[in-house]
């Protein structure tokens, strides 16, 4: 291991360290624009001159892009590479503009902090700076170009990093130019990034522009619970208003970087529909009431029925004190709950998928961007985990092979081999791979290569498109490839892996089904909304319409919120703050950012908007966590938990639920998997096999279908609209090309769609991606299966 | 300093059509799927039009399947490549040290003022291009000028103009 002397100190680093980051591990800061950890060096600003003073190599050189050897005697602070900083400085700045007040990364920006610590204060060169025309990059990148200092940071993150090619470096010299061949909204669901990459104003973020200054915000550590990765970010507030969203660097997740669901995904929280005041039949009243005529609610039920007719719903997107406070409650007062799956079989396959996960060593992000060999199962990377892609793409980028045994035309930002099979097919392909090692070459060729060869794979497996059989024969075929092989879960919410250890037998469905018998005549749900994503929207209408009680809590203007008896607000993760475990079982902490209240909007002439209503504290910000909404409530039926605060909560659970809880946040949890029922599902008969029509595949899209960020309208811009994808040799048998508009009929209704064709679809199947259209707001029941009858051209 | 301005990246220019676009077609044949041979191509159209209008870049990026913002970072990227309709004649004018101290500013001010272009500028004609260089390694005949292939020396802004005039 090299050891060389930076200032004076001794340090010792692993060999390939660069000098910079031998620097920065004794503390000691070099200057840089164009250096990122992610991306490597580019010496193309020339700002991290150091002089090296005796060793290998001598003189003022470049510190992120030589390798720490033995013997350099490194000196940062030596006057000749201070002069030579400060000269660049001077340089960068002569075209730079110098109106650092009206651009919006002035308070946080590289470039004018080390602009102040080199003392550049006057311009010395009269003549006129390099100006470019700006593009318009789309809603969420905003463009300033002649404040660009060539780093080439955004080149480097776009292309190389996340493998996009719409956006790059155009021109030569001091001409070159960072942008698109034209003006046009940016392809790349990771664009969000170039805003935290980019040292100087020359990306700032759209949405937030011009909103607050950075010392002005509101700003916490917190948690993207957009998908079930627990990707950490950095929250601003601003007047009681989200504003924005800022990828976190921890290694062991996200890394660097985030997607852009979960980087605009965070408007909920600002929703103008957004519950803030509780109601009772709709009529809002205050805090005390509603909570006094929830509990008389839930009394008047209990004497009539006994606890058995209270049923409890929760959802994956809670987060962990509220499922914690939520089962003690349950086992407490002998309500049927919590439910936190839809149905029986996203139950089973979700602790199906977590065993089989957990069982054979669980992988994370950093475990695929190691790996050497990739196999997708079932899973959509860009839509369901979208930050996975770029996790993928490293590994790709390292040689890595890279497979995807799934029905819809995955597109990934890299190469890789893909076989669209699906149900009977799937199963078949992976029972041969359990069966013998190469047994997958036959769909996927190159496999059998690439397992030779392999020493680390991840197989990637998700629960929404494989059924259970095949996640338990994956299981199999895992044990089969030994131990290099870990699996990575892809689970649908931020806290699904907890919902699934925490779940009893009740799911949705089954208290649905209890609604339906009588059994059940009230029902408490708390932050779940059993509308979102339903294929049977007539059946759970009337269920719901049929209860003596229905008690909300929730922070979202659902719809399930709108037909609440008694509505009581909730805070969200910004104000409350909480806990989730990842798809690898890591626990992690969210900070509260901001006390909430309606926001204060601001009209264009930057004045602002506060609500004309008086009262002491700001307007709208009665919301609690739903954790301390549902122990007050328990406290008022007089089934109190002896909890006071969170730390109350961690304290009960680390004794109750020890293998969730007994790491410290950051960590792995141990719970081991476990409680599936072998006999719980029987498998449903494929109704296509012997008729004309093909079955129906829901899957939903990056920037549509997750269930908070539908509600963020900075994500109006890119939501994509209803799409249906057919084979491409059915759907030229019928005479539909790709971009043709076609209605599909269901039921009473007519949906619009638009065509897509791919020859990976299987023939006999029709994917629906429901897009910002959001299908279930309007169809009573989606069909499992739809015939060349049902499909018209519009 | 005539080069400092607005630094267009997308120059507007005229729509080309579809019959004379269609002439990419055997290129774009021959390098399909080729990402490879982006530069080959290019020339090639560009000997055909005289010059890279975007729709041209865009054919061929199509063709030889990379993103328009890739052919137009090549293009963008060699100054042999032009986005702009050049003259028939390109003057290049060299502006280094030897020519420069030997009076190259008074011979380019001379040419601009006749032609009634600046730097970078065609004549409405079409006849020329002005360019400026630096160093044409002919220091010993400073100042010193090219018009096409052919080198001119020892420039003086009386006749400078005569030379101009045997280029149709
Ligand atoms: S736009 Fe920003 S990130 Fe890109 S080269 Fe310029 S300064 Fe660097
Ligand atoms: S990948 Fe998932 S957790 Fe990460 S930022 Fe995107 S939505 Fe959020
Ligand atoms: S950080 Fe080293 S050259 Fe830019
Ligand atoms: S300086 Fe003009 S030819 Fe060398």
């Amino acid at each position: 291991m090299p050891r060389l002397t930076i200032d004076g100190q001794v340090i010792e680093v692993p060999p390939g360290t660069k000098v910079i980051d031998a620097a920065e591990a004794l503390g000691i800061v070099i200057p840089r624009l164009c250096y990122h950890p992610a991306l490597g060096p580019a010496g193309a600003c020339r700002l991290c001159a150091v002089s090296f003073l005796d060793g290998p190599v001598k003189g003022v050189l470049m510190s992120c892009s030589i390798e720490a050897r033995d013997g350099m005697v490194v000196s940062t602070e030596h006057p000749e590479a201070v002069s030579f900083r400060k000269q660049v400085i001077e340089w960068l700045m002569m075209n730079h503009p110098h109106d650092c007040p009206v651009c919006d990364e002035g308070g946080h920006c590289l470039l004018q902090e080390v602009t102040v610590a080199s003392g550049h204060c006057r311009r010395r060169y009269p003549g006129p700076k390099r100006t470019f025309v700006d593009q318009d990059l789309g809603p969420f990148v905003q463009q300033e170009m002649n404040r660009c200092i060539h780093c080439w940071r955004c080149r480097r993150f776009y292309q190389d990093y996340a493998g996009y090619r719409d956006f790059g470096a155009l021109g030569i010299g001091w001409r070159t130019y960072f942008g698109r061949a034209t003006s046009g909204v940016l392809e790349s669901p990771f664009s969000g990034n170039l805003v935290d990459i980019c040292p100087t104003g020359a990306l700032t973020d759209k949405p937030s522009r011009f909103m607050a200054r950075r010392w002005d915000v509101e700003r916490a550590p917190s948690l993207c619970i957009h998908c079930s990765l627990g990707c950490n970010v950095t929250v601003s507030a601003h007047l009681r208003e989200i504003v924005q969203v800022e990828a976190r660097y921890n290694g062991d997740v996200n890394g660097h970087f985030i997607c852009d669901r979960g980087r605009y995904g965070f408007d909920y929280a600002n929703h103008p529909l957004r519950p803030r005041s509780p109601a009772v039949m709709g009529e809002e009243t205050s805090w005390s009431k509603a909570i006094a005529q929830a509990v008389a609610g839930i009394e008047e039920v209990t004497r009539a029925h006994g606890p058995k007719a209270i049923g409890v719903v929760s959802s994956e997107r809670a987060s962990l004190e509220a499922m914690v406070t939520l089962s003690l409650l349950c086992e407490e007062t002998g309500w049927e709950g919590p439910a936190f799956f839809q149905d029986e079989e996203t139950l089973v396959k979700n602790r199906l998928l977590a065993q089989v996960a957990l069982s054979h060593g669980i992988a994370g992000l950093r475990e695929v961007e190691k790996a050497d060999l990739i196999l997708i199962v079932g899973t959509d990377p860009i839509c369901e985990a979208p930050l996975l892609a770029l996790a993928i793409r490293q590994a790709w980028r390292r040689g890595a092979w890279v497979g995807a045994l799934d029905p819809r035309p995955i597109e990934l930002p890299l190469t890789f081999e893909q076989s669209g099979l699906w149900d009977e097919e799937l199963k078949k392909a992976l029972l041969k791979g359990a069966q013998r090692e190469e047994g997958l070459e036959e769909v996927l060729p190159g496999w059998k290569e690439a397992l030779d060869r392999s020493r680390e794979i991840v197989v990637i497996l998700g629960p929404t498109v494989v059924d259970i059989s095949s996640l338990r024969r994956c299981g199999e075929f895992v044990s089969k490839l030994g131990k290099k092989a870990r699996i990575f879960p892809v689970f649908r919410g931020p806290n699904s892996l907890a919902a699934s250890a925490l779940s009893r037998e009740s799911t949705f469905r089954s208290l649905a089904r209890k609604i339906r018998e009588g059994k059940i005549k009230a029902l408490l749900l708390v932050e779940a909304d059993p509308f979102h994503g339903t294929k049977m929207r007539g059946e759970l209408e009337a269920s719901i319409r049929s209860l003596e009680l229905t008690i909300v809590i929730d922070y979202l203007p659902s719809e399930v919120v709108k037909r609440a008896h008694i509505l009581i607000p909730s805070a969200t993760i910004y104000e409350g703050g909480g806990s989730f475990i990842n798809q690898e079982g890591r626990l992690q902490r969210a900070s509260p950012v901001h006390r909430g209240g309606i926001p204060l909007r601001r009209n264009l002439q930057g004045n602002l908007r506060p609500p004309r209503t008086f009262a002491k504290g700001p307007p709208g910000e009665t919301a609690k966590s739903s954790w301390q909404v549902l122990l007050e409530l328990g406290e008022r039926i007089g089934k109190g938990l002896g909890i006071e605060d969170k730390e109350d909560i961690w304290k009960v659970a680390r004794e109750r639920f020890p293998f969730l809880w007994q790491v410290e946040p950051g960590g792995r949890i141990s719970w081991e998997g476990g409680g599936v029922q072998e006999e719980a599902m029987e498998e449903e008969e494929d109704p296509s096999q012997s008729s004309q029509e093909m079955r129906v595949l829901l899957v939903t899209s990056t920037f549509a279908g997750e269930e908070l960020s539908q509600y963020s309208s900075k994500l109006d811009p890119v939501r994509n609209e209803a799409r249906a994808f057919f084979n491409e040799e059915v759907a030229s048998q019928r005479g539909l090309r790709r971009g043709d508009r076609i209605w599909i009929r269901m039921g009473d209704v007519r949906v619009p769609f638009s065509v897509k064709t791919s020859p990976k679809v299987p023939s006999k199947l029709l994917i629906l991606d429901p897009g910002n259209e959001g299908l279930w707001r309007e169809v009573r029941e989606v069909s499992k299966t739809i015939g060349w009858t049902e499909i018209e051209r519009a | 300093m005539s080069a400092v301005g607005q630094e267009r990246m997308i120059e507007v220019v005229d729509r080309i059509p579809e019959e004379e676009l269609a002439k990419l077609d055997p290129i774009i044949a021959k390098y399909a799927h080729r990402p490879g041979y982006l530069i080959p191509a290019l020339k090639e159209a560009q000997e055909i039009f005289g010059y890279l209008p975007q729709e041209v870049q865009t054919r061929i990026a199509h063709g030889l399947n990379v993103s328009p913002s890739y052919v137009y970072g090549v293009v963008s990227f060699y100054a042999f490549f032009t986005m702009v309709p050049r003259g028939r004649h390109t003057i290049r004018i060299c502006l280094g040290t030897a020519c420069y101290v030997k009076g190259a500013p008074e011979i380019l001010a001379k040419i601009e003022q006749e032609l009634c272009i600046g730097v970078g500028g065609t004549t409405p004609d079409r006849r020329f291009t002005l360019v400026e260089v630096r160093c044409l390694g002919a220091c010993g005949l400073a100042p010193v000028m090219m018009v096409g292939e052919d080198t001119h020396g020892n420039l003086e802004p009386g006749t400078v103009m005569d030379i101009l005039d045997q280029y149709k």
